[in-house]
């Protein structure tokens, strides 16, 4: 596990992909408290939930090369055929993309040194949006490394990811969606009025209960909801665990 | 030979066969478990496993309101309605103090009160269901809270929940906000439903005075209902008037105003008047409000009190000072010093008709002196030479089993938008004002459920750090040199690492 | 030493292996042998635990590569058909994390890795971006690869392939070296290759094993075939033509003719060629043709080989 997370997290800074990403985000976070900075309030907590949504681009980035680029290549077989298990290599993997995020976020760190120099408050509720950030940047890590288990072409699957970010950030506005659309097909087959409004209810509620926006947005106020948090390691550690199971699919599929 | 292969395909299939039900089943076992682990701690223990760890506690209810709600007899049932779907996403909304906090009070408390939320279009019976002779006009109160109990209701707007500085507001045309008041509110606004004996306020509005919306909080919090009387040509004081309130008048009284206010003091009135000394009223006499509080053995002066105590000046002015309670006014709060700024002295008035004199509430230091004003408003030049101990406020009482009362402030102080929206309802003027009401209404009004309004996160910055040079470093250094520092790092390593 | 039984690994309705079994033994260099196609990395893959075989098994010293997987690939060093490099790492980079990778001691690492470094003759180079180096070097570092960790047996897949002839030469030395101390197996399908470093050779088509001997062994399982090669003075046609009659020969081919000098490549059928050795002898004195010399020809693998494909191909 470590052998995976050292080769991965140093090859971001072997090539100009690490820099890169790190300079991405600092120049927004930069952006982002910049501007707040000169309207004379800086509060870190919107700063990083606003960063929050540029994972759908960082994130991909940042995963599509950690297993496609080991197929295209070749040197997954190291992984197979050496004393190591696979699931260490996902965790691994995770854990390098996870430091460069950590780097990154070394930008926010800066950010809050100069806020509270300048007299700012660093509050609790900015520090439920820090974990929370992490929490997520877990759970998309992961996502976007399976995407990159399930193909050995970077760009399909830097666009896989985009794509399971990108939905996972609009669940609230799909299941607002899902909800119309349930209900006019409930309609549609005479299904009585109060029915396809419960129906479509369920529907839209079940599908936000998939958001983790709506499960950790309290964490900016600063109530802190372990159980949130929960969800969020728990679809990491999912998309983790399908992640091994794709590799380990190769050695025993017969297609 | 010939039925061997088929003989060997079924067994050497059966390794993979497992190892893909394995991979299957074991996924759909871990997606088993991850819903029901998340089911069962959103269900069951998210609430218990949710902290509120923010300054002030702003989403969980205080000690006070926590015994308030237990003080409630079981079978108490308060209906919290908000007339709106509730909001997936509360923050930046001027909802992110109050659902929250709703939901705690609906856990804590044990089913005495619920929270419930309606969007109006949806379920438009839920009009007529709280409040069927429409006196509310509930229609076009979307988005806003109504709070029932046993048929009486009131509504809760979002921005009654929240402070904002009005001096600001005046000065730079933004709303900040000073204080979230948001359980100060529902907390008082449930002890007040829940109160059988309310008393009721009149605040008398058309005499050019400012609003009086934190005071008409305030006095909701003691439990007194309090409704608007204007000023007209057919003034009635109503039967069910506990007390009446002058909140700052710029204006005299009308003729038939004093009529009716004298009969009403006849009659065991009880009335709080505030009347500073400002610009808007330095041409004022208030000649007939001074005939009616004179019968009070009270006499409002027209001369504006200049503290000359540097120990008493606030900020080194003479027009914002701190007053001292009387020896018989020390009891009225724990600490006996308040803020004024413009007073106007309140000094007493020899009655010949009445036995009634006014006793002394607030007092300056010994060496404050007065500015008195002639009729056009222009400052007298040598009225100003008399030092000595001035009052900015009086009380008085006439006899009997329930005899009229009486308090004049010459400072705005005690009851203004103004001056509360600036220093919060927990204010010590306030109280001192509490206090005050509480002497005019006697057992009628019920205590106040103190609960502490909240400091808002503030998350502005020091002006004298944050300048626009500063800003412009911080511009320079973040997206600029940062960013470019790394690109170069990236060609860098990359030009070097290709030719190695 | 490795042991496997009934190996079989299917693909969709094709076996790509089908019940190979064979062992190899300690400190043995196995030829491994076949067409492109017959199955020859599949079986090193499951040997090596990237795959895993439909049924068999395979036991690495003792170790089922399935059951014990780490246990067993601490004892392989493997050389994929590809070697696994990362092209944006530098040789040390690369080695160091093998030696991750492999659970290498930090206190023994560095003495291993001189010793593997100048044994594949890398050191030269060790400093520079895998990427930038030529094939030649890439798959010295391959090798490098599969031998850090000290495995006592080393599978090497098709170490040869696309390098120079003077490559394939160091290449060559370099597993002789190698052979001295690690069980080896060594796919191929250049058959000089095998011929120089092996002791033994399986030859599999089609998934299937189709021979499993020591080089000399093979050479004489050649169906009772021996080839002559005569030397000697006179003409190439008649000579051919009056040999052809003679009993116990099948077939007689006229290779060179200089300055008189002819050779003659002659098939000869049965157990026993003494006899008809001397017939030949007496038939060329009579024709006043000098024989010069006559050896029997060693068959080369391509030659076994294609006679056992052909032969299973036929039946």
């Amino acid at each position: 596990m470590y052998a995976i997370f050292k080769r991965e997290f140093l090859s971001y800074f072997r090539s100009p992909v690490g820099y890169v990403a790190i300079a991405i985000f600092s120049f927004l976070a930069g952006f982002i408290f910049y501007s707040q900075y000169s309207s004379g309030s800086v509060n870190i907590g919107s700063e990083v939930i606003s960063l929050r949504s540029f994972f759908v681009i960082i994130v991909p980035i940042i995963t599509m090369g950690l297993l496609a680029e080991d197929k295209k290549r070749g040197t997954d077989i190291l992984y197979y055929t050496t004393p190591v298990s696979l699931f260490n290599v996902v965790v691994g993997k995770v854990l390098a993309a996870f430091a460069l995020f950590a780097v990154m976020f070394i930008n926010v760190i800066i950010h809050i040194i100069v806020t509270v120099a300048c007299g700012g408050t660093f509050g609790v509720g900015a520090i439920g949006t820090i974990i929370v950030f992490f929490f997520m940047a877990f759970m998309f890590i992961s996502m976007g490394l399976f995407a990159s288990a399930i193909t050995d072409n970077q760009i399909v699957s830097a666009i896989v990811s985009f794509v399971l970010i990108l939905i996972s950030q609009l669940l609230s506005v799909i299941s607002e969606y899902a909800g119309t659309a349930a209900n006019s097909i409930a309609t549609v087959f005479g299904v009585k009025t109060y029915k396809a409004l419960a129906f479509s209810n369920a529907i839209k509620k079940a599908i936000s209960w998939l958001d983790p926006f709506v499960k950790t947005q309290d964490f900016r106020l600063g109530i802190f909801s372990v159980s949130a948090l929960i969800f969020l390691v728990s679809v990491g550690v999912l998309f983790m665990y399908l992640t091994f199971r794709v590799l380990e699919k190769k050695r025993w599929s017969q297609a | 030979m010939s039925n061997k292969p088929a003989n060997i395909k079924k067994r050497t299939h059966d390794r993979a066969h497992k190892l893909k039900l394995y991979s299957i089943g074991s996924i759909a076992l871990l997606i088993g478990i991850v819903l029901v682990t998340n089911i069962l701690f959103d269900g069951i223990f998210g609430k218990i496993l949710t902290f509120d760890f923010s300054d002030f506690g702003q989403n969980t209810i205080s000690q006070e309101s926590q015994e308030f709600i237990d003080s409630l007899s079981p079978d108490t049932h308060v209906r919290i309605v908000g007339l709106f779907s509730r909001p997936d996403n509360v923050s930046g909304t001027p909802y992110q103090y109050i659902i929250p906090l709703l939901d705690d009070y609906a856990k804590k408390s044990d089913g005495k009160i619920t929270v419930e939320y309606y969007d109006l279009t949806e379920n438009p019976t839920i009009i007529n269901e709280l409040d069927p002779s429409n006196a509310y006009d509930l229609a076009s109160n979307a988005g806003n809270f109504v709070v029932e109990y046993n048929g009486r209701i009131k509504i809760i707007t979002p921005l009654d929940c929240y402070s904002y500085d009005e001096e600001k507001y005046y000065y730079t045309g933004t709303y900040y906000i000073n204080s979230n008041n948001t359980e100060y509110v529902f907390t008082n606004t449930i002890n007040m439903l829940t109160n059988e004996n309310m008393c009721k306020a009149y605040i008398v509005s058309g005499l050019k005075e400012d609003t009086s919306f934190y005071i008409t909080q305030v006095l909701n919090s003691m439990s007194i209902i309090v409704e608007e009387l204007p000023s007209s040509d057919n003034f009635v004081i109503p039967e069910d008037c506990d007390l009446m309130i002058l909140n700052g008048p710029n204006a005299d009284i009308s003729e038939k105003m004093y009529v009716a206010m004298s009969d009403y003091i006849s009659k065991g009135g009880k009335i709080f008047i505030a009347v500073n000394f400002s610009i808007r009223n330095v041409t004022e006499r208030f000649d007939r409000l001074n005939q009616l509080v004179n019968q009070m053995g009270i006499n409002i002066d027209p001369a504006m009190i200049n503290e000359n105590d540097p120990g008493f000046q606030r900020g080194g002015y003479v027009i914002d000072h701190t007053v001292i309670a009387t020896d018989d006014f020390s009891d009225y709060y724990s600490v006996p010093y308040y803020h004024a700024t413009y007073s106007r002295s309140i000094s007493s008035y020899n009655n010949p008709n009445s036995s009634i004199t006014g006793i002394p509430a607030l007092r300056t230091s010994d060496k404050a002196s007065l500015t008195e004003f002639d009729t056009n408003g222009n400052a007298i030049e040598s009225s100003t030479d008399t030092t000595g101990q001035y009052y900015v406020a009086m009380y008085a009482a006439g006899q009997g089993e329930d005899p009229a009362k009486m308090f004049v402030f010459g400072t705005a102080n005690f009851s203004s938008d103004e001056y509360i929206s600036g220093y919060g309802v927990n204010d010590v003027n306030v109280e001192f004002f509490k206090s005050c009401i509480r002497e005019l209404t006697g057992s009628k009004s019920a205590n106040a459920i103190n609960v502490a309004v909240k400091n808002v996160d503030n998350y502005s910055l020091d002006n004298t750090k944050a300048t626009t040079s500063s800003a412009t470093m911080m511009m320079v250094i973040f997206m600029i040199i940062l960013p470019v520092v790394l690109i170069a790092l990236a060609v860098y390593v990359y030009t070097k690492r290709k030719n190695l | 030493m490795i042991e496997i039984n009934k190996l079989v690994k299917v693909y969709g309705d094709k076996k790509a292996v089908n019940g190979i079994s064979f062992t190899v033994n300690d400190d043995e260099v196995l030829g491994f042998l076949g067409p492109n196609g017959a199955g020859k990395s599949t079986t090193m893959n499951i040997i090596t635990g990237y795959l895993s075989s439909t049924s068999g098994t395979v036991k690495v010293n003792g170790h089922d590569i399935l059951e014990e997987p780490e246990l067993a690939k601490k004892e392989i060093g493997y050389l994929p058909e590809n070697p696994p490099l990362y092209n944006d790492m530098t040789v040390n980079e690369y080695l160091d994390f093998i030696c991750d990778l492999k659970g290498v001691a930090k206190a023994k690492r560095k003495h291993m890795l001189d010793r593997i470094i100048t044994m594949v003759k890398i050191s030269d180079v060790t400093d520079r971006l895998i990427g930038n180096l030529s094939k030649g070097y890439k798959q010295r570092v391959g090798i490098a690869q599969a031998m850090v960790g000290d495995p006592s047996i080393l599978i090497l897949d098709e170490p040869t392939v696309g390098l120079d002839p003077s490559q394939i030469i160091e290449i060559r030395k370099l597993i002789k070296s190698l052979s001295k101390s690690h069980s080896i197996i060594i796919s191929s399908h250049i058959l000089p290759e095998i011929q120089e470093v092996a002791d033994r050779v399986v030859i599999i088509n089609h998934g299937k094993i189709a021979a499993i001997d020591s080089l000399s062994d093979l050479s004489k399982r050649l169906l009772g075939q021996t080839k002559l090669l005569m030397t000697y003075t006179g003409p190439a046609k008649e000579c051919a033509e009056k040999i052809r009659t003679l009993h116990g020969i099948s077939s007689a081919v006229p290779k060179i003719t200089k300055n008189k000098v002819s050779q003659i490549e002659l098939t000869v059928v049965g157990e026993n060629s003494t006899e008809i050795r001397a017939s030949i002898f007496f038939m060329m004195a009579k024709e006043g043709w000098p024989i010069l010399e006559l050896r029997s020809l060693e068959p080369t693998l391509e030659e076994v080989f294609l006679s056992i494909t052909s032969e299973k191909k036929g039946a």
